[in-house]
């Protein structure tokens, strides 16, 4: 039995990072999981910092997880999975697409987008499991840039972080995405299980 | 699929629902016949929710224009016999206190619900009113749940309280409870059949004769006599405790989650437990048998330390000596959110001993390196945006008319358009409350400043609370200008129709109400709708507005972009010719639109979140950015 699972997703609005953890929470309540997403929603604005807790077990009660607690980090974007920091301890498996989407006011020029290389290094100092690749550029080889959820599913469960079969994954998954859409998902969600297997073996 | 879910008639199932769609499956398994809100995060789930499945289950579900008259609805269905629900933020409590006060007096005959949402944090409220004290101005019964299925079933069992005392009934949330999801096990669905029917009854409706108003108050007290053994065998507070315990820690909502995990953690044994449900009136009897057993007591509460005023007045009451920790002596803070680690910090202060966190405090150090680089990313205007033309071509105007921009206040309002107050707009200098952009404008005129006043206000903020300073300021004659931003829905909360709309709650096509028609039947002698998008001809009507002596109204109507896109309205994206860019950067410092990148020398468009908009076009000093052309 799950005592305590814990999953960040740290993402920019619209990414569909809400989209991602609805999906994984709902294949954690048909393995019969006891289950707890927090997240503060509330802003329809798109480009916001958007971060949400998946957590399950029979331990579990409350929404947030503990200060260096996360099992895995997804992050959608490498400064938000900067800023997921705290939550990243020895034992976190932090996987991070490394296109960036730069905020207005690095634009403007008042603030800097630091380098990507640099973003790993600090990410690696938190956790020595760190897995990266571009899935933006992957969604788009799978037929649309709205898939860069299905990949870091993908990345996910190829990984064999979950405590959840691939199956009730690609199942939940299915049900999660507009109708019509449930080939590019797939697409994306095998090319990011791909890129997972690559880069860690 | 969630239509489904939430009106399953499958008894003992275990979905997955945010405590929102919690509460409206609590309403109705509860058997509702009225749900009414104005939108307002962290509560606006709960009618969204309804509003989706309110013609299969034959329940009527509105977005009402503001919280007193959602409430009032709600009493009006609530007086006639049936099951009603009302929704709102914390603010929201204040603008629908007047009806409130009033309804204790009347009380009610079908169970009134009314459910506000207090945000800690604060994540997305104005301030961070605890509204718990509200129970004691009201003197209402109020409950509070620390999860989605405690959610759901507290709010089933309040319309129960309310029916039983003849009250309304509030559900005080947090956004942690309302937000969060969680596997949630579905109750049965009551079939409530009644017939809507409202009974004369004067001394209970009718608030003009100072006899009934006191003889109604004593009997809301006698009624609240009553709610006190009711309340206290509520299966929502809860004792554990074996007897031996030399701790107990007193904890309610959300808090409550944060202990039981780190009881677990760290295998504590020697601390007794009661949960609150029940906060108004307070289960006073498990309090005194919890105080009576233990020698110190850690009360967890967010925000005021309102179960500790409460508690520590039960002392004298208690033969052995407590010490109770708490907000009085700074063991917990009195603002923001808790998290686990303000309640381990808690515990080690309770139990006297460390509780060690699980990561090696080296992180300290990387950490403060990672917080020193990182960018801010507030939430932006989105691409598209029709609110980021018409801020700017109201800093154009002002420019235009010889007036300097530091000087010329522009008020500001609720909405997604404060979201100017960031660079490069930094448009507003207000931001209060609904609809108090028009007022303070009026009365910095009034002053006798020499300061051109110019409110800006959205329409759904409108026609919540905007109408009425529009009548009070042309009553008065004051030379201000007012520019309502209509994008056709209420965007912050997630595009919920209002009265401009043209559409309801439910899907119903309604006739829209304009804004520039209610201008003129109130008087106002200017009146001119723009397309924001149209940059120039939106800054000279900003202009001839602003010279206008007296109330001038200009309605920027332009729908939202996320609706534009969800609608396939928007046009192909925009693009730079970068041999003509010159790199001087004048679109991204006069817009800020996120789908304008500055790559190092020159802008590029993002083609996946640009709407076509075409606003950049017009702006570009060197015709360097094109429209985009169909393909």
């Amino acid at each position: 039995m799950v005592k305590e699972f814990n999953l960040l997703i740290s993402a920019v609005g619209g990414q569909g990072g809400l989209t991602l953890s609805r999906i994984i929470a709902s294949a954690a309540v048909k393995m019969g999981l006891k289950v707890r997403v927090g997240e503060t929603l509330g802003m329809s604005q798109r480009g916001g910092a958007v971060t949400s807790f998946v957590r399950m077990g029979e331990d579990v009660y409350s929404p947030l997880i503990p200060e260096g607690e996360a099992d895995v980090l997804i992050g959608m974007e490498p400064i938000e999975a900067l800023r997921a920091a705290k939550y990243i301890g020895s034992k976190t498996f932090a996987i991070v697409n490394v296109k960036p989407i730069k905020p207005v006011p690095v634009n403007l020029g008042l603030e800097e987008y630091p380098s990507i290389e640099k973003i790993l290094e600090l990410l690696s100092k938190l956790s020595g499991k760190v897995v990266s690749f571009n899935a933006y550029e992957i969604a788009k080889n799978a037929g649309s840039t709205r898939v860069v959820n299905s990949v870091m599913l993908g990345a996910l469960t190829a990984l064999k972080l979950l405590p959840i079969p691939r199956e009730t994954i690609l199942d939940t998954l299915f049900e999660s995405v507009p109708k019509g859409t449930e080939k590019v998902n797939e697409t994306a969600f095998k090319l990011g299980e791909n890129v997972a297997k690559e880069r860690t073996y | 699929m969630l239509f489904d879910v939430i009106t399953s008639n499958e008894v003992g199932k275990r979905v997955l629902l945010m405590g929102n769609e919690a509460i409206a499956r609590g309403a109705i398994e509860a058997g509702i016949k009225v749900a009414t809100a104005y939108p307002g995060t962290p509560s606006t789930e709960i009618v969204d929710t309804l509003a989706r499945v309110a013609k299969n289950l034959n329940i009527h579900v509105e977005w009402a224009v503001n919280e007193k008259v959602a409430l009032e609805i709600a009493l009006g269905a609530a007086f006639s016999g049936v099951r009603a629900l009302v929704a709102m933020k914390a603010p929201g409590l204040n603008v629908a206190m007047d009806a409130l006060m009033s309804a204790t007096y009347s009380g009610v005959n079908g169970g009134l619900v009314i459910v506000v949402a207090d945000d800690p944090g604060p994540h997305t409220t104005q301030t961070e009113q605890d509204n718990r004290f509200m129970s004691k101005v009201t003197l209402l019964p109020m409950l509070e749940p620390s999860d989605p299925q405690e959610a759901k079933d507290m709010v089933k069992e309040a319309f129960k309280i309310s029916e039983e005392l003849h009250l309304p009934v509030i559900v005080r949330t947090t956004t942690r409870v309302n937000h969060t999801s969680a596997d949630v096990t579905l109750g049965e669905i009551e079939v409530v059949k009644r017939e809507s029917w409202f009974i004369k009854e004067p001394m209970r409706y009718i608030r003009a004769s100072m006899a009934w108003n006191l003889a109604r108050h004593k009997w809301l007290n006698q009624q609240m006599e009553k709610a006190k053994d009711l309340m206290e065998n509520l299966p929502f507070n809860k004792l554990e405790m074996k007897g031996n315990e030399k701790y107990g820690v007193i904890a309610s909502g959300i808090s409550y989650t944060y202990l039981k995990e780190i009881i677990k953690k760290y295998g504590i044994k020697d601390v007794a437990i009661l949960k609150i449900g029940a906060i108004n009136p307070l289960p006073e009897k498990l309090i005194k048998k919890l105080l009576s057993k233990v020698n110190k007591v850690l009360v967890l509460e967010e925000l005021e330390p309102y179960l500790e005023f409460h508690i520590k007045a039960l002392l004298p009451d208690i033969e052995n000596h407590v010490e109770v920790l708490g907000k009085l002596d700074g063991v917990t803070p009195k603002e923001s959110e808790f998290s686990p680690e303000i309640v381990r910090k808690a515990l080690e202060k309770l139990l006297g001993k460390e509780l060690k966190a699980s990561q090696e405090e080296t992180r300290e150090k990387i950490l403060e390196d990672i917080k020193s680089i990182l960018p801010r990313r507030a939430p932006p205007m989105c691409p598209g945006c029709p609110h980021r033309p018409a801020y700017l071509a109201l800093k154009r105007a002002i420019k235009r008319l010889g007036l300097k921009l530091e000087e010329t206040p522009i008020f500001g309002d609720i909405g997604c358009y404060a979201l100017s107050l960031q660079p490069p707009l930094e448009a507003i200098w207000t931001e209060h409350c609904m609809g108090a952009s028009i007022g303070m404008a009026a009365g910095l005129y009034y002053s006798g400043s020499r300061q051109k006043a110019i409110a800006t206000i959205g329409d759904s903020t409108f026609f919540h609370m905007g109408i009425q300073p529009l009548i009070d300021a042309v009553q008065h004659n004051a030379d201000i200008t007012i520019v309502v931003l209509d994008n056709g829905t209420i965007a912050m909360t997630g595009h919920q129709p209002h009265p401009g709309s043209g559409e309801t709650a439910t899907g119903e096509k309604v006739e829209p109400i304009l804004i520039e028609n209610i201008a003129k039947a109130v008087g106002v002698k200017f009146i001119k709708v723009v397309d924001p998008y149209d940059l120039k001809k939106t800054t000279e009507a900003f202009i001839e507005a602003i010279k206008f002596k007296g109330v001038s109204v200009v309605v920027a109507r332009r729908l939202c972009a996320i609706l534009a896109r969800r609608r396939k309205l928007t046009g192909p994206p925009c693009y730079v010719d970068p041999d003509t860019c010159t790199g001087c950067r004048t679109c991204i410092l006069q817009l800020g639109c996120p789908s304008l990148v500055w790559e190092g020398e020159k802008t590029v468009i993002d083609s996946d979140t640009c709407t076509g908009c075409g606003v950049c076009v017009q702006v570009c000093p060197y015709n360097a950015i094109k429209m985009g052309k169909e393909e």
